[in-house]
This record gives C-alpha cells, sequence and structure tokens, in this order.
C-alpha cells in the first residue's frame, strides 16, 4: 500500500476535526469547574455530581432508558420477522413493494414520521406518553433492525436449517435450533442499534409525547433554552458514552458472526 | 427385480421450467449410483426430491418398498451430505454429529457410542471438541459424512460432496467413499458433475440433461456403448464422424465418411441402422498415430504434454480434427506439430451412434 501523501494526511485530519472537534470540546468542558461554558475554570466532576442528583434529569432518563429498551425489543422482533419474509420468502407478490417500505422510514423525515404518529394517536383517542413514545419509537427503529437481521439472514446458509430437517426436525425446530442460535448475534446487534437510536432521538419523543412524559433529549432541549450549563454538557457526555458503548457492543458481537459465515 | 430406490416417472416443473422431466430410475439395495450430468441437468432438483426438499409435481418415490413421495424430509429415513457440508457453525464436531440422534431422543450412552463409532471410522474422534470453523475442508467433508452415516440412513446421498476439495484429496476421498460404502453395505446416491469422479466410484451412472435421463448404465458399458454423440463427449473424449455409405465384410463396417475425408472402421455389433444418418464415435486412447500406411492423413497442429499420456491434435485433410492419445510407456516421442500422419484404428475400437 502506498504511504499517504500530505495531502491525503491533511484530508483525513481535517474531516475527523470536523466530525468530532465539537464532541471533544463538550466532553473536555463538561469536566469545567467555572460555571461559564466557555471560560475553562479547572478541572471538576461537579457537573456530574449536579446531573445525577437533579431530579427532573434522573427522571427523564429513567422514561428514556426504558422507553428504549422496551421499543428496542419490539423493534427488534418485528424487524427480525420482516427479515425472514423479505429473504426466505422473497419472491412473493410485490415483494419490491413490501422491501423498499421496510427501509423507507429510514430516510422519511422525522417531522413527517413524528406528524403522522401524533396524527394517529389522536385520531385513535390515545393518552400520549411513555407508551407513545415507546410505539412511536419502535416504528421508526424497525426499519434498522431489519436491515441488521437482513443482513445476516442472507449469509445464512439456507442449507443449514434443510440439514436439521435431513436429521430429523420438523421445520420450525429446525428454524429454533439452527437458525436462531446463529442469528443471537445479528439480535444482539439490531437490539443495541434500536436502542441507542431510540434514547437520543428528539424529534419524534417531542411529538408523540404528553404531560410528564419527557425523555432525556427532550429534557436537555428544553435546558439549552435557558443557556448551555456546564450540566448538560456532563449529561451529554453520560449519553455520549451510552451510545458509543452500545455501537462498539454491536459490533463486537456482530463480527464473529461475520467470521464463522465466511467459514461455513 | 424389485428396485430398492425407485424413481417413478418423476417431473418437477418451476414455473414454465421442467427441472426434472418424467424421469424413472430403479436403484438396487447397496449400489453407489451417480446422477451425473451438467449444472442444470435437474441432477440437485432430483436428489432433493428423493431427500424430501421438493415436492413433486408428478410421479413417485419409493424406498424399500414404501413409497414416501408426500413424506416430508424429516420423516424419510434417507440422508443427505450437502454440497456446502451444512455443519451448524455454533456447535463442536461432536454436538453435529450427535445432532440427528438426539433428535431422535436415543439415550445417551447410545448415542456417545455411535458418535464415537463413527468418528472413528472417519479419523475425527480429536476434533470432536472443535468447532467446524476451526476445520480444513477435508475435515469438514468428513464430519458432514459422519453427521450422516450416523443415523444408518437406508440411503445416503450425497451432493456434490468432493466439489470444495482440491484434486488429490478428492481422488483419495474417493477411494475413501468406496470403501465405507462397501464396508457398511449402504445405498448411496450421489450426484456430480464430474465424469472421473462418476466413473471411479460408481455401481452405474444415469447420465442427465435437461431434466432427462439419457443413459444408465455401469461406468464401462456408458463409456463403451454411449447411445449418443452427447454422451460420448460427455463422458471422457471422443471423435465423431458423420458416416455415409457402408461396406461390411464379417462383423466389420468400413463406412465412407465425407467428414473424416476417407474409410473409417467400426464394428457392427452396434445394433444401430446404417440406413438413417449414424456417427462413427472412436476414443482417443484407441487412435494410432504412424508416419506411413493406411488411414486418415493429417497434419499434427497441436500437442500437449499431459503427463500420463501425450495429448494431438491431428487436422485432417477434410478438415476435420481428430484427438489421439498416446499412453507415455517412457519410449521417446517421435512425433511433432507440423508432422503428417494417418490415424487408424481397430474396427471393435469404434462404435456406431444414432444420434
Amino acid at each position: 500500500m502506498p504511504k499517504p501523501s500530505w495531502f491525503n494526511r491533511l484530508s483525513i485530519f481535517a474531516g475527523l476535526a470536523f466530525l468530532y472537534l465539537p464532541i471533544v470540546v463538550l466532553v473536555v468542558y463538561s469536566f469545567n469547574a467555572s460555571r461559564l461554558v466557555t471560560v475553562w475554570g479547572g478541572f471538576s466532576t461537579q457537573w456530574y455530581t449536579a446531573a445525577i442528583s437533579n431530579q427532573s434529569i434522573v427522571e427523564g432518563a429513567k422514561i428514556s432508558f426504558l422507553v428504549a429498551a422496551i421499543s428496542a425489543t419490539l423493534a427488534t422482533v418485528l424487524g427480525s420477522l420482516a427479515a425472514i419474509v423479505a429473504v426466505r420468502i422473497r419472491r412473493f407478490r410485490g415483494h419490491h413493494v413490501f422491501n423498499g417500505m421496510l427501509v423507507a422510514p429510514m430516510v422519511m423525515p422525522e417531522v413527517v414520521m413524528g406528524v403522522s404518529m401524533l396524527l394517529m394517536f389522536v385520531t385513535l383517542g390515545i393518552d400520549r406518553g411513555p407508551v407513545t413514545i415507546t410505539l412511536a419509537h419502535a416504528t421508526f427503529t424497525m426499519c434498522f433492525a431489519a436491515v441488521v437481521m437482513q443482513s445476516r439472514l442472507v449469509e445464512l446458509d439456507p442449507s443449514l436449517e434443510e440439514a436439521a430437517r435431513d436429521l430429523g426436525c420438523p421445520p420450525f425446530v429446525a428454524f429454533m435450533k439452527v437458525a436462531v442460535p446463529n442469528m443471537l448475534p445479528a439480535f444482539v446487534s439490531a437490539w443495541l442499534l434500536s436502542f441507542t437510536l431510540s434514547l437520543d432521538d428528539l424529534v419524534i419523543s417531542s411529538f408523540t409525547t404528553g404531560p410528564g412524559a419527557s425523555t432525556l433529549p427532550m429534557k436537555i432541549y428544553s435546558q439549552i433554552k435557558f443557556g448551555v450549563t456546564p450540566e448538560v454538557n456532563a449529561i451529554s457526555t453520560l449519553i455520549l458514552g451510552v451510545v458509543v458503548f452500545g455501537l462498539v457492543a454491536s459490533r463486537i458481537v456482530s463480527r464473529p458472526s461475520a467470521k464463522s459465515s465466511l467459514a461455513v | 427385480m424389485q428396485s430398492y430406490v425407485s424413481i417413478e416417472n418423476l417431473s418437477k416443473s418451476f414455473g414454465f421450467f421442467t427441472a426434472v422431466d418424467d424421469v424413472s430410475i430403479g436403484i438396487g439395495k447397496g449400489e453407489f449410483f451417480s446422477l451425473l450430468g451438467p449444472s442444470g441437468c435437474g441432477k440437485s432438483t432430483l436428489l432433493r426430491m428423493i431427500a424430501g426438499f421438493e415436492t413433486p409435481t408428478s410421479g413417485a418415490v419409493r424406498l424399500d418398498g414404501e413409497e414416501v413421495t408426500d413424506v416430508p424430509a424429516h420423516r424419510r429415513p434417507t440422508n443427505m451430505m450437502f454440497q456446502s457440508y451444512a455443519l451448524f457453525p455454533h456447535l463442536t464436531v461432536g454436538k453435529n454429529i450427535a445432532f440427528g440422534l438426539a433428535q431422535d431422543r436415543l439415550a445417551r450412552a447410545e448415542i456417545r457410542q455411535r458418535v464415537s463409532d463413527v468418528a472413528e471410522k472417519l479419523q475425527l474422534t480429536a476434533l470432536l471438541d472443535r468447532k467446524p470453523q476451526q476445520l480444513s475442508g477435508g475435515q469438514r467433508q468428513r464430519v458432514a459424512l459422519a453427521r450422516a452415516l450416523v443415523k444408518r440412513p437406508k440411503v445416503l446421498l450425497l451432493d456434490e460432496p468432493l466439489g470444495a476439495l482440491d484434486k488429490n484429496l478428492r481422488t483419495e476421498t474417493q477411494h475413501e467413499l468406496v470403501r465405507l460404502q462397501r464396508e457398511l453395505g449402504l445405498t448411496f446416491i450421489i450426484v456430480t458433475h464430474d465424469q472421473h469422479e462418476a466413473m471411479t466410484v460408481s455401481s452405474r451412472i444415469a447420465i442427465m440433461r435437461q431434466g432427462k435421463v439419457l443413459q444408465i448404465g455401469s461406468p464401462a458399458e456408458v463409456y463403451e456403448t454411449p447411445v449418443s454423440r452427447y454422451v460420448a463427449k460427455f463422458l471422457g473424449e471422443a471423435n465423431v464422424f458423420e458416416g455415409g455409405a457402408t461396406r461390411r465384410s464379417g462383423n466389420d463396417l468400413a463406412v465412407e465418411s465425407a467428414e473424416a475425408g476417407g474409410s473409417v472402421f467400426a464394428t457392427a455389433a452396434d445394433h444401430v441402422s446404417t440406413n438413417g444418418r449414424f456417427w462413427v464415435s472412436v476414443r482417443p486412447e484407441r487412435v494410432e498415430l504412424a508416419r506411413q500406411g493406411d488411414g486418415l492423413e493429417g497434419v499434427i497442429e497441436q500437442f500437449s504434454y499431459a503427463g500420463s499420456g501425450r495429448h494431438y491434435r491431428v487436422r485432417l485433410k477434410s478438415g476435420a480434427t481428430l484427438d489421439a492419445l498416446r499412453v507415455n510407456l517412457g519410449a521417446e516421442d517421435d512425433l511433432s506439430v507440423g508432422d503428417t500422419v494417418f490415424a487408424s484404428w481397430m474396427p471393435q475400437a469404434a462404435r456406431l451412434l444414432a444420434d
């Protein structure tokens, strides 16, 4: 491989700085002792203490994690079923439309999704709150879960299940005994991705929430209206930590599966 | 004769495409039977219908006298070795082999006994705790075989079982398969596109093309007496010339062939009419090349050294080509490209083909 030129190095550096410098600044200032966000007053973890003892923030975090966990579970189950249909049954009437509709929410404007879901909940007369946020999150993260599952299912040798049937398993047992264990990493990966997406969502949550049900991003956003405090930096850094953990874990979990499918 | 595996007028269509077209084959107990043909000829579909993975459009499959056409795969007394081996990546070699026995809810002690027996037979004992990813191609192939054999199926089905192995390992494994099959006395049905493999392992071969069976017979039968030009050329090599006016002397025929540019010889023992269109087929190894004498005159156009033999391509005066193979007996090669040669063969070396 040729050595990168100084131009390559510079553009990589500039690109990475553009992407991550604001985050670095955020993290650094979350350890700022000063009350003023932009003035460095020495190292301190006081804002973390302040954040986790802030009742409203903790309440928001609880809702966020609960919503993320439940919606990610729903999304993974539904997404897996959709992926199985798309990969295994493949050539049914309207499969192109089905595949398109499966991934469309990925590029659909969040505002549009938010409004449409709000309208639906109002029309159906469902009281808005954590439940509606959860349903909305499950809906928009499902497509991501489906895509993750789909890519794993495509790699999974269909003769594995045939082999299980050949050795005496009825079709459903063959699926449970052979396909499911081999999809496990993808399940975890899809769940973590959905969880992460749900955790940091602001737009759709705002549309589908009701009184008393504010997620963490909503709490942060409303605090920002009164000015950025170092406390917000601290909470954001914590969320960042959770998200990075989720993404890294999802990658680590899905990696061995790629290796074993190559070997098969 | 009552066949052990009997395939009766079996057809399978996918939409407008007919993969298997009215195939009937009877396979005896303890046979090593090959389904041979190019890719897309329907041989795999036929095997999958015997295994129960495909439902025939029409026709029937009988195993040991019992009709199994509508019996699902998991209740058939057949086991299959898949082309991709289909080893379960999440289970160890031992658990892979035991999978079918555990599914049948056999006693643990018996499962252990049978797994260790088959592992010993296939030299897998040291690998039982490994995962399939940690095995070489040849080892995986043996695990797949063990997993299918351990259930003691009435019929073992093998779908291109050696396709992923390199040539030396293939040859070795072919002999191993034949040895196992004899030892166990099982009925094997193998699908392959490799004619050499089919000839080496089988007791009988069915040659398939476009969903139909063209010929069934022992390797020697199909090689020596092919029913058509296609079969002759698919099984090894053949020089084929269209025949014309024929003179007979005893059992020998002298056939005028415009294509070959002269008289070619054949034996009359074949029951092929020389009135309509017919062809004379001769294998390259039966063609003799001489610098002078009788025969078809031509010029050596190509030469290739294949170790065990020397392969010559001769451009005949008529413009047709003729392949000749001289077995390498260690003698000095006295022919080279550009030499004029005369090609001839014994009448009994050539066959008449009607198609």
